[in-house]
């Protein structure tokens, strides 16, 4: 059976990678927007950028197993990038871009998809997902990992995510 | 036809005229200006008597202290410009520090406003009403980590979702069967 496909957002990518525990979404089958592409990968070639530059180091390892989704919310980002016009970034353009990803598929064949995120964005926002689309926080997606087999503890995981950060 | 410099020939007096203004300035332990001073003085009483050596005396003399004096004129020229330099530059740095002043009063505000926002920025990021990246694009920073450090520097808790929230996501996810 073809793996769902799990899309992941900005903030469980920038976690797992400032703790140095990428590896684990290798266990699924990645997809990520243009957007969060943009937003936490392409950035790694920047000056200073600490954990988008694991990211990009990771991303350009295993391109071959990461399925970058373009999107309308990713053509606009990037022509307003293209055009230095900064001030046409909106927030929330990355969760926007998931959520054009996963609507656009409610009128396709169903088929489940995952979404990892981060922020409360999605929770408040979960009348507009569609109900094939299952949403796992960082932590919850750990704890189903661990719980199926693929690493030996969640746990041991997120204490390793820096400041103490509780996902 | 050879030419003949018919001026008079002092040279010989001027010598024993400036060795003379420095034996009285270090017999009268003075300086040279005023040995020559003294010189001259004594010169002028003693031109009538047209004395050869005096009239040479006092015409050296005289030049030099002509010398002198345009020399202290020089110095006084310069002290002059000098002092409106330095009231000039004064009135000049006077003005600059109070625009450096002005510039870093305006600073401390705009800091104060910065840090007003920047709080309100990371609250919101706390609160997950705004996502890492979001927040490293409005506080102008590189990437997210230094978001995390501003939180932690800050002690700004970063947001998590509920113990019971977890919970409930992990066992929807596993009643439907996915499999990753």
């Amino acid at each position: 059976m073809t793996p769902p496909p799990c899309i992941f957002d900005s903030g469980p990518l920038i976690s797992l990678a400032l703790a140095g525990e990428l590896d684990v979404i290798l266990h699924t089958s990645i997809y990520i927007t243009d957007v969060v592409k943009m937003e936490v990968i392409d950035k790694g070639l920047a000056k200073n950028a600490i954990d988008a530059a694991t990211l990009h180091s990771f991303y350009t390892r295993y391109i071959d197993d990461i399925t970058v989704i373009n999107t309308l919310v990713g053509d606009e980002f990037s022509r307003s990038l293209a055009l230095g016009d900064t001030s046409r970034r909106r927030k929330n353009m990355g969760e926007e871009s998931i959520l054009e990803f996963v609507s656009g598929r409610r009128s396709k064949a169903p088929s489940p998809m995952i979404v990892v995120y981060e922020d409360r964005w999605f929770t408040t926002n979960k009348d507009k997902i569609p109900e094939h689309c299952s949403l796992l926080s960082t932590s919850a997606f750990l704890r189903i990992l661990e719980a199926q087999g693929k690493i030996p503890s969640a746990h041991a995981i997120e204490q390793k995510i820096p400041y103490g950060r509780n996902i | 036809m050879e030419q003949r410099d018919l001026r008079p020939d002092y040279s010989a007096h001027q010598m024993a005229a400036q060795n003379y203004i420095q034996f009285i300035s270090k017999i009268k332990n003075i300086s040279l200006e005023d040995a020559n001073f003294l010189i001259v003085s004594e010169a002028s009483r003693l031109h009538r008597r047209s004395f050869g050596y005096t009239n040479a005396l006092f015409g050296y003399s005289s030049l030099y202290y002509s010398e002198n004096v345009h020399h202290q004129k020089d110095q006084k020229t310069l002290y002059k410009h000098l002092l409106a330099e330095i009231s000039f530059r004064e009135k000049q740095l006077d003005a600059d520090q109070n625009t450096l002043n002005h510039q870093k009063s305006t600073a401390e505000e705009i800091s104060k406003k910065l840090k007003i926002e920047e709080d309100f920025v990371l609250k919101s990021v706390s609160d997950g009403n705004l996502t890492l990246a979001d927040a490293a694009f409005e506080l102008d920073l590189p990437d997210a980590t230094h978001v995390f450090r501003l939180m932690a520097a800050r002690d700004i808790p970063l947001y998590s979702p509920s113990e019971k929230e977890i919970c409930e996501e992990v066992e929807n996810f596993l009643a439907k069967g996915i499999s990753f």
